[in-house]
């Protein structure tokens, strides 16, 4: 129940500030709306009444709440269409290339970490964990780009952009080719820093004094670190993974504008531009819930795997 | 929600004489809303589709002169400000409705309804519309006005049994729209692609290719590579493009003069501003020529006032100043500026500087802002320029926040532009009563050779007051793949005759 009333508040006021710093960003939809040659006060006036925007700030935020409380998010002034409706269009490409990014990462970014970690101070141990800050350190526009020179331009074997071939969507092998560059470039400085926080959660725990015992009891190495070290280090990895999930949604942004990837992110840019509010506001509300939600999973998980989080 | 509806080859209706390869045109820009409630189609790819889903009364012809499109004919009675129109009798909407007097007369009562957030450009004249019978329906006008026929009668035509009692401002149709133009709608992907498929029985005739893709792309690099790779067969070019485009075999570049030019608006509120040889010695300090040359490659031309060669009210005997740094330099002496210990001139203490504004996303104006800003150093001038976002821009055009502003004027349809030059205006607020005279006058005549003789004369004397620091027009660059035959340009959509462009050379 208090976890409930927190995440409330939380929304709340994330919602507030999202209002709030939206309306201190100059220009307005009226005058993008209206196009720049047939700007005139009377015309933007219409517009602003139209929309509601001519009514006070606090009015408009009381007014945006009832209707949300009501289930009604408001309208694009672009789209010209719910704002719900516009951004549900699009969540779908966003949670393909995110969900499987976010898979990809999980499973490269724990993998190296353990392999470091089991070979720690080895070549391989050295070779993967400066290729990690190597990758973390790259920015994710560059790395992009990178790859659709390498893969579409030089190779000419990959897409560069979009979401399936046109009048091809049903087909599923033509829309995953144009998924590996994105997935690609999005999940790489998460699996990289996932790697390097894996590793060093586990050699944090393989030095503590139970696996000493463990080994002078004879467990064989491999069990010690997949079943011992591994649980115990669970913890910090998994909110490391819970707090990366919400970086997802930050990364979206920069890696569906440069794939043109018709998802969230491109949305949320454009909209920027726009000044559409109703989209922004529905967009940041959908942000919230998934990192809030992403917390509460996290909390949980940790419970299951340790039980003494539970008891705090 | 609506999907993409079919898979190709499926498509092609059974009644369509043979399957023809689909053209796929490239854009960076998405429409928002496809009805045409939202605004008149322009000639940006952003516009095609709804130049082809919807048809109006009449079209805007490449000679700027108007013909029939729904509307067979029309008179035109009580000295401009009754229009009687006669529609095509066979003209149906694609869902098989025919149109009928009644759609027009919802369509304008829609189109200047506030809550349908449309513009109503063109139609502010209009008092009543009147059903006569169901192929016939007349205007009244408050008062005569050239810009009705034009722009009022090139606005789409919506379903009003689609669309009666809806909320106009965000309903379905605005994603599904259903006109009576050469195309339909079968597939939007947002973000992605727009589909249109011929009708095979429209009124005006059958469209030659029978499927139309609208095509979203996220720059203007990945466009080239679309062009180079066969994907995309139509796309908007930038000068800068040439010299891959050129290359790329398959693909022909169509040149066109344009209406729209670019200038320096000087803010009047700022006394250096109010000095009319202040203004003329800046234009003459900037080689407009030079830029032209180099920075568009030649593919445009310098402008000396507010109309290019592609309108048909340009005067080209109006006032000009060319480059002439010295005479610059005269003129500015003259007016009380004299060189500081810098080289910036100086009067009474102030520095002859000003800030420039432009919008982060005119690319090209900025590189040639930047020739004249070294060019303006050199007669003591301080030019600055700063880059904004559009939202910020807009915003500081319209609080006066400026010492000057550069960006693209664009007067499509119609040579007027009241809104930016008469007195009161938010665009640097310029006032001449004698220019107001002419732009009033200019809007109740109808007549064109009248309208040239007004139009001509406000050219000249913006010209004779430097007005605006006028720079230059950039050419439309279109990509057409060469076996593409039947593209012709038009001064205001490209898109105007698409359902005769066939492929073959």
């Amino acid at each position: 129940m208090r976890r409930v009333v927190e995440v409330t508040l939380t929304l709340g006021a994330l919602i507030l500030a999202v209002f709030l710093v939206l309306r201190l960003a100059p220009g307005g939809p009226a005058q993008l709306l209206l196009g720049p040659d047939r700007f005139t006060p009377e015309l933007e006036e219409r517009v602003n009444h139209t929309l509601g925007l001519d009514r006070s700030l606090p009015e408009q935020v009381v007014r945006w709440v009832r209707a949300v409380c009501a289930g009604e998010l408001g309208t694009s002034y672009f789209h010209r269409r719910p704002a719900s409706q516009v951004v549900l269009e699009r969540l779908g490409a966003t949670l393909i290339l995110g969900g499987l990014a976010f898979g990809l990462s999980l499973v490269v970014g724990l993998s190296v970490g353990v392999l470091a970690a089991a070979r720690q101070g080895s070549w391989v141990d050295r070779l993967l964990s400066h290729g990690a800050v190597a990758v973390i350190a790259t920015p994710s526009f560059w790395l992009g780009i990178g790859l659709i020179l390498l893969g579409s331009v030089w190779l000419g074997i990959l897409p560069s952009a979009g979401l399936a071939p046109i009048g091809q969507e049903g087909d599923l092998g033509a829309r995953l080719r144009y998924l590996i560059l994105p997935v690609l470039t999005m999940a790489a400085s998460h699996a990289a820093s996932l790697a390097l926080y894996t590793r060093s959660a586990l050699l944090e725990v393989l030095a503590s004094d139970f696996v000493r015992t463990a080994r002078a009891m004879g467990t064989s190495a491999r069990r010690i670190l997949w079943r011992h070290a591994l649980s115990a280090a669970a913890v910090p990895i998994i909110t490391m993974a819970a707090l990366n999930l919400a970086h997802f949604l930050e990364g979206s942004i920069v890696v569906e504008t440069v794939f043109g990837w018709p998802g969230i992110g491109q949305l949320t840019t454009a909209s920027v531009a726009r000044r559409d509010y109703p989209v922004l506001l529905v967009i940041s509300l959908w942000a919230g819930i998934v990192v809030v939600t992403a917390n509460l999973m996290a909390d949980l998980l940790t419970r299951l795997v340790d039980p003494r989080e539970a008891e705090e | 929600m609506l999907g993409l509806v079919s898979a190709p080859g499926t498509a092609v209706p059974a009644t369509s004489p043979a399957p023809s390869r689909p053209l796929v045109l490239g854009s960076l820009e998405e429409p928002g809303s496809l009805s045409a409630l939202a605004d008149l189609p322009h000639h940006f790819p952003g516009d095609m589709p709804q130049t082809l889903l919807f048809d109006s009364l009449i079209q805007y012809l490449p000679d700027g002169s108007v013909g029939p499109k729904l509307a067979r004919r029309w008179e035109i009675g009580a000295g401009g400000t009754i229009y009687t129109f006669h529609l095509a009798s066979n003209a149906r909407f694609h869902d098989g409705r025919p149109v009928t007097a009644e759609n027009v007369q919802f369509t304008v009562a829609a189109a200047r309804d506030p809550a349908a957030q449309s513009s109503d450009e063109g139609l502010e004249a209009v008092e009543t519309v009147e059903v006569l019978n169901p192929q016939t329906v007349r205007f009244r006008l408050k008062y005569a006005t050239p810009r009705f026929l034009t722009e009022g009668g090139s606005r789409g035509i919506v379903p009003m049994h689609l669309l009666a009692g809806k909320d106009l401002g965000r309903d379905p149709f605005n994603r599904q729209p259903v006109g009576s133009g050469p195309y339909r709608l079968v597939g939007f992907t947002p973000g992605q692609s727009i589909v249109l498929d011929a009708v095979p029985d429209h009124y005006r005739g059958a469209p030659k290719i029978s499927r139309a893709v609208f095509k979203i792309l996220p720059d203007q690099n990945v466009i080239l590579t679309q062009l180079r790779a066969g994907e995309i067969q139509y796309a908007l070019l930038e000068p800068r493009d040439l010299p891959v485009a050129e290359r790329i075999l398959g693909v022909r570049v169509l040149e066109v003069p344009a209406t729209r030019f670019y200038d320096i608006t000087p803010n009047f509120q700022r006394p250096y501003w109010q000095d009319r040889r202040v203004r003329e010695a800046v234009l003459r300090g900037i080689d407009r020529e030079g830029i032209v040359k180099r920075l568009l490659g030649g593919r445009g031309q310098v402008v000396h006032s507010n109309a290019t060669p592609a309108s048909w009210a340009y005067n080209p005997d109006v006032p000009r100043y060319p480059y002439d740094p010295g005479r610059a330099q005269a003129l500015l002496g003259e007016a009380g500026w004299l060189p500081g210990a810098d080289g910036v001139r100086e009067k009474a203490g102030q520095r002859l500087g000003f800030a420039v504004m432009v919008k982060n996303v005119d690319r090209t104006l900025e590189q040639a802002l930047v020739v004249a800003q070294q060019q303006l150093r050199q007669v003591g001038v301080e030019m600055r320029i700063e880059r904004l976002e559009t939202g910020v821009f807009t915003a500081r055009m319209r609080e006066g926040q400026f010492d000057a502003l550069s960006r693209i004027w664009n007067p499509v349809y119609d040579p007027d532009q009241s809104v930016l030059y008469r007195t009161g205006n938010l665009y640097g607020g310029y006032n001449n009563p004698e220019v107001d005279a002419l732009l009033a006058k200019g809007l109740t005549v109808t007549d064109r050779a009248s309208r040239k003789r007004i139009y001509g004369e406000i050219q000249r004397l913006l010209a004779q007051d430097v007005a605006r620091l006028y720079l230059y027009s950039e050419n439309e660059l279109h990509a057409v793949a060469t076996d593409l035959s039947g593209v012709k340009p038009h001064p205001v959509n490209l898109f105007w005759n698409l359902p005769e462009w066939a492929w073959g050379r």
